[in-house]
């Protein structure tokens, strides 16, 4: 489905990404893992096109999306819930909310998908016409991953869902996540909190100050010593 | 006599806010949302009343009637202008966009005063003069159906920004720029079709006004001044806090001109002043699109 060749990515004249190399099959759940500042967002950031890669390809279903516009990545199914959640402060949860569903023209869909999201964090109902400046960080990140779905993509990035929640809420989303994943949602999920990332999916990747140091199938590296010392502390 | 010169002020003083608002409202979303203090403002203001004059001198079309043409015309120079001029240093530091629209303002005003001259000119329909009285205070008809104009096409703009896809893609744009691309926002498109319809309300503004008072190029200078101090009143980007912005100048406006005649012309930098040392974040509170 998302086959990335030899990418290079960079800040100006600071490389961030190194040969990076990632491959992510339909209905597969993916984990990208790695310490703060190895690169992970940036990568997510450079697959949904709103940073131009120095040179490597992406490739996404057959079509070449490196340094595509971000609508248009969008639009062939690639859609991110980026870390910080970013949601647009001053507007209400809904319209939030809806402006996941800003590129899609099926009516009837957005409306069963609305539906579908506010079954999936009922706390959202509840807080429709709040603006979503004065939620609560984890109501917040429910509403950014609410807004990332409501795009309907074949592909989902969620960058750091975790980030400065407490461990109930965490779970609380990431059961919403894998009910997502049950619908057969493709997803890369990006999580410092290594151990959650290694427990949802299949397979993983490490990245290690932008280049990709291991790969393989989530329960061997959840048993590997290097990876148990290093990210797992055990 | 003091009294009648009194209640006379506020009914002056609650027309002149209606145009106030508008013109205001187009500036401020331009820099609510592209992060632009958009000099040209004034100018395309001016451009709008001189559409509208041209229409009536030469066409003989009624200056009401020309609100529509002015505002379509000049959203399309607008769209163009940021499309394909401000677009091109939009990434640039604020200054720079600053010194760019402040170019285009006199560019703007020279071509129309090599064209048009620089000579007043006014738009008299027949009538221009009529109005009504309560009691002792006057009213005129075409102050009054600019300032009901000036109202509904803001309360055109609050709904659009906040019931439509487009409007809530425009905010969306203003508050997070990374998070509305990722949305499938287009950025480029965006901002021109803001300044497109910043542009258009200038000119909206520019045709009401030509209407009620004379007109020459150098008219619109005044009215991005107190656009900015409006903006500065009332929290930027709010469209709300625009409309109390507008009317708390306007009375400050019309009663410092009955009080202190003297002051005219240096009160919005004056109000601008005091508001920045009283009160920074502006009297509304905190800037809504950010
Ligand atoms: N906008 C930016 N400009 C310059 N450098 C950046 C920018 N964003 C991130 N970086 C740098 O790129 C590196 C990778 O950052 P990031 O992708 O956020 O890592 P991660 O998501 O894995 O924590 C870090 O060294 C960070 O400082
Ligand atoms: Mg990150």
């Amino acid at each position: 489905m998302l086959k990335i060749t030899d990418l290079n990515v960079a800040y100006g004249e600071v490389q961030v990404l190194w040969d990076v190399n990632m491959e992510i099959h339909e209905s597969e759940v993916v984990a990208l893992i790695g310490a703060n500042g190895a690169g992970k967002s940036t990568l997510l950031y450079t697959i949904s096109g709103l940073l131009k890669p120095k040179s490597g390809s992406i490739q996404f279903n057959g079509t070449e999306i490196a340094g595509l516009p971000a609508d248009e990545i969008l639009r062939l199914g690639i859609g991110q819930v980026p870390q910080g959640r970013h949601l647009f402060a001053g507007m209400t949860v809904k319209e939030n909310i809806m402006m996941g569903a800003y590129l899609r023209k099926d009516k009837q869909k957005v409306k069963e998908d609305f539906d579908f999201v506010l079954d999936l964090f009922p706390r959202m109902g509840e807080r429709l016409n709040q603006p979503a400046g004065s939620l609560s960080g984890g109501e917040q990140q429910m509403c950014a991953v609410a807004r990332g779905l409501m795009a309907a993509p074949k592909l989902l990035l969620v960058d750091e869902l975790s980030l400065g929640l407490a461990p109930l809420v965490v779970e609380n989303i990431y059961n919403a996540v894998e009910k997502v994943i049950q619908r057969g949602m493709t997803v890369l999920i990006v999580e410092q909190d290594v151990f959650l990332a290694l427990e949802q999916a299949d397979r993983a990747y490490v990245l290690d100050v932008g280049r990709i140091v291991m790969s393989g199938p989530a329960d061997e590296l959840m048993e590997n010593p290097r990876i148990k010392e290093a990210y797992l502390g055990i | 006599m003091e009294s009648l010169q009194f209640t006379q002020g506020i009914v002056n003083a609650i027309l002149l806010s209606g145009t106030l608002a508008l013109v205001a409202i187009g500036f401020s979303i331009v820099w609510g949302i592209l992060n632009i203090i958009n000099l040209a403002h004034g100018a395309f203001l001016m451009v709008g009343a001189y559409i509208t004059y041209w229409l009536f001198t030469l066409y003989g079309i009624d200056p009401f009637l020309s609100l529509p043409i002015s505002m379509a015309i000049m959203f399309v120079v607008g769209y163009l202008v940021q499309r394909y001029l401000i677009n091109m240093v939009i990434r640039a530091p604020l200054l720079v966009t600053f010194l760019l629209t402040f170019a285009l303002e006199i560019v703007i005003i020279n071509l129309a005063t090599f064209f048009w001259k620089g000579d007043l000119r006014s738009v008299t329909p027949d009538y221009a003069g009529l109005g009504f009285s309560l009691g002792n205070v006057q009213v005129p008809y075409v102050r009054l159906a600019a300032f009901f104009i000036s109202l509904i096409l803001t309360g055109l703009l609050h709904v659009f920004m906040t019931y439509t896809k487009t409007g809530n893609a425009i905010r969306a744009t203003g508050m997070d720029i990374d998070a509305a691309r990722l949305q499938g926002v287009r950025i480029p498109q965006t901002y021109a079709l803001t300044y497109a319809l910043g542009t258009a309300l200038a000119a909206g503004a520019g045709t009401l006004i030509s209407i009620s008072f004379p007109i020459d190029p150098t008219m619109g200078g005044a009215y991005t001044l107190r656009a900015f101090v409006i903006c500065v009143l009332g929290g930027l980007g709010s469209i709300p806090g625009v409309m109390m912005g507008s009317v708390v100048f306007a009375f400050i406006e019309v009663f410092s001109g009955i009080w202190f005649p003297s002051l005219k012309d240096a009160i919005a930098l004056l109000v601008l002043v005091l508001v920045l040392i009283v009160r920074p974040s502006g009297i509304a509170g905190k800037a809504f699109y950010h």
